[in-house]
């Protein structure tokens, strides 16, 4: 465990690989613009497993689209999302082609919906290899184009190679019969399966971070083991860093280093997932970690702490738990706590932070 | 696919066809005299009787039925009542020039409705989406044979530029065709629309864009072959109401088609040929209906496998 942590904080002096700031994003309703994210930032380090957790309708997902742009194209998104300080809100079409798979790989929370149901696991997977693939893959039916006969006889040796590689990654992933789960369609396949070949395709452009939105929620118990698992020893083979998203902080106990707490749209509370599970100081961490029974035991995070998320369109004027926190001052009310940084990269948005008494 | 599910599907098909026939053949009989129809009012009842006699029309309607199938089995669909050739022969003769008209709307519908779609799903909301389903709806609120003699009354009344009967040229083309295909056209833009948003939801296009595909391969890999599953299946209402919209359209331009036919032997009661019309309809349809479903389970390999499942 110190060791563990020891390792955190010196990730923590090298220079961030994702970093986010203030980032916004308003989506145009028939209502007129709500706001969902209000000014979210947090950093990943290479290397490290990022926890993001918080209630459903937080905005976990939306901030992970944002930063793949992902979103649909109507929604505005503000702020700053730099990855190795390339500013990735700003980049064109092009950019983000290059970008998403190679530098940046996603993962989802349906593996099965996630696959293409008409196409055979080969061909995703090998789409995934030509389009990542730093060797110049011509592969006549994906990219479409013409081509002399000298080019052609290169394309089947690639496409060839191609196959070999998805192989690789499949066995690497954990599936038993490659070459037969190359042949076969995502509906041929278990849930956990499927996940599995999800993160195959991730893996095919070696990207330095993966995000992973939900990837066990629905798989069962053992299943789910399995695969973050299998998601830890990549980062560890790969060096790869992960944003992992989940309502379970029975996961994040188990396999993030840093975690962020997410609440209507704002981080809230993020830190090292020692030091937050040892003493979390804000209300709303503090209410989530006393509802945990033991940290071995999965809990849900649906209605932690008494009374409900407030709705995007109803958001109050000061803190945003203040309907809900049982230590709130008056300043509450009226102003929106800042993000304040203590050691250990630590930050609590609350102007009545709570220390120690903290018995998990 | 397994042999069952087809064999499933063609005694259905079968069955669907035999439905049909009996329909007509029934409704024809009990729908009116059809010897007094032919002969007028003012027919002796002599003249009357030997004509009964000779079609059969005395007999017990299940009687003339049982005839009438054991006919067909051997291949004896009847005679024109008015000219005594082969009813087939008379049907048959007519086929091509209905057959012209179906491949050419047919052509200028998909043409048009479904890059219109396309480009509708893709630019969703933009002006070029509601420019798109406007016009869209118009014209699929423009009743046929409205539009055939709104056509007519412009091109061949007012500015006699186009012919309005007949099927000799090119020209003949021009109007029936428009009328048939603009409510067909309208229906596949707005299906094809539909389907390919269906689509551009799923979560494997945002896979697929995750994983850096450029978008239009997403469109192209992706996303259009799966919204071609869903189009196909309205393939087989599409035949079937180019086979209804083109009954009109030929009255309208007095096509010699197979519609046309259809309308001039339910009005001088020439019982065979109407029989041998419907029943050619039948078949298509059906015949058409039958190779959807299994073109539906041969490009979605999920209903492949569900059919060799269940079946
Ligand atoms: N396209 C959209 N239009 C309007 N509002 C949206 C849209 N997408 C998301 N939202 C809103 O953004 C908020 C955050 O959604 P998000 O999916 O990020 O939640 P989440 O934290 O991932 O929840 P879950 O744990 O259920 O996945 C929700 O309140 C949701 O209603
Ligand atoms: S800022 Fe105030 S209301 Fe908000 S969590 Fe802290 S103490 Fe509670
Ligand atoms: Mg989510």
């Amino acid at each position: 465990m110190n060791e563990k942590l020891t390792e955190s904080v010196i990730k923590s002096q090298r220079a961030p690989l994702l970093q986010i700031s203030d980032l916004t994003i308003d989506f145009n309703t028939p209502t007129g613009w709500i706001r969902c994210l209000h000014g979210v930032g947090f950093e990943v380090y290479p290397g490290e497993i990022l926890g993001l957790v918080g209630e459903s309708g937080c905005g976990k997902s939306i901030t992970s689209m944002a930063v793949m742009k992902l979103l649909d194209p109507r929604a505005r998104i503000g702020g700053n999302v730099r990855y190795k300080n390339q500013d990735l809100l700003t980049l064109d079409e092009n950019g983000l082609t290059k970008m998403r798979g190679r530098d940046i790989a996603m993962i989802f929370q349906d593996p099965v919906s996630s696959l293409n149901p008409v196409h055979t696991i080969g061909r995703q997977v090998v789409e995934s290899i030509i389009y990542n693939s730093a060797i110049p893959f011509l592969n006549n039916k994906v990219m479409g184009k013409k081509k002399t006969e000298m080019v052609k006889k290169h394309q089947r040796v690639t496409v060839q190679a191609a196959r070999i590689e998805a192989e690789r990654l499949l066995n690497r992933v954990g599936i038993p019969e490659t070459k037969q789960c190359l042949k076969q369609y995502p509906h041929e396949l278990s849930g956990g399966m499927n996940q599995r070949v999800m993160i195959a395709m991730a893996l095919a452009g070696r990207p330095q971070l993966l995000i992973a939105d939900e990837p066990t929620t629905a798989l069962d118990v053992t299943i789910q083991a399995q695969i973050l698992e299998l998601i830890r020893s990549l980062r560890n083979e790969m060096e790869m860093s992960i944003i992992l998203i989940t309502h379970d902080l029975s996961v994040v106990a188990e396999t993030c280093d840093s975690m962020a707490v997410m609440y209507c749209g704002l981080i809230i509370e993020k830190g090292t997932v020692e030091g937050i599970f040892a003493d979390p100081h804000h209300p709303y961490t503090r209410g989530l970690l006393a509802s945990l029974p033991r940290i071995d035991r999965q809990i849900d995070m649906l209605l932690p702490v008494e009374g409900s998320v407030p709705a995007p369109h109803e958001m109050p004027r000061g803190c945003a738990f203040e309907p809900r926190c049982n230590v709130a001052l008056n300043v509450c009310k009226i102003r929106q706590p800042a993000p304040t940084t203590e050691s250990h990269g630590r930050s609590i948005s609350c102007f009545n932070p709570q220390y120690g008494g903290f018995q998990v | 696919m397994s042999i069952r599910f087809f064999i499933r599907k063609i005694f259905r098909a079968l069955l669907t066809i035999c439905l049909i026939v009996t329909f007509i053949f029934v409704a024809l009989r009990l729908s009116g005299d059809s010897a007094l129809l032919i002969f007028g009012p003012d027919a002796d009842s002599e003249s009357l009787e030997i004509l009964r006699e000779a079609w059969g029309l005395n007999k017990p309607i299940w009687q003339q039925y049982v005839i009438y199938i054991s006919n067909v089995f051997h291949g004896d669909l009847g005679k024109s009542y008015l000219d005594g050739r082969d009813a087939v022969e008379v049907v048959a003769e007519r086929i091509p020039k209905t057959l012209s008209l179906m491949w050419v709307t047919a052509a200028v519908t998909l043409l048009i409705g479904i890059p219109a779609g396309i480009q509708s799903a893709l630019h969703h909301n933009t002006k070029r989406d509601r420019v798109t389903m406007t016009l869209a709806v118009m014209g699929l609120s423009i009743p046929n044979f409205f539009l055939g003699v709104l056509l007519i009354l412009l091109f061949s009344v007012t500015w006699r530029v186009l012919p309005s009967a007949g099927s000799d040229s090119w020209k003949h083309y021009i109007m029936p065709v428009i009328t048939m295909a603009t409510a067909e056209a309208a229906v596949f833009a707005r299906f094809t629309r539909s389907a390919m948003l269906e689509i551009l939801n799923q979560p494997y296009i945002r896979t697929a864009i995750a994983k850096g595909v450029p978008w239009k391969k997403v469109v192209r890999e992706h996303a259009l072959p799966n919204a071609a599953i869903p189009i196909v299946t309205i393939a087989g209402f599409f035949i079937g109401s180019l086979i209804v919209g083109g009954v009109i359209t030929e009255n309208v331009f007095a096509w010699p088609g197979v519609g046309r036919l259809l309308v001039t032997a339910v009005a001088n009661r020439d019982l065979a040929v109407v029989q041998v019309t419907i029943l050619l309809i039948a078949v298509s349809m059906v015949t058409a209906n039958l190779i959807v479903d299994i073109a539906y389970g041969w490009l979605d390999p999920r209903v492949r496998d569900l059919r060799s499942e269940e079946l």
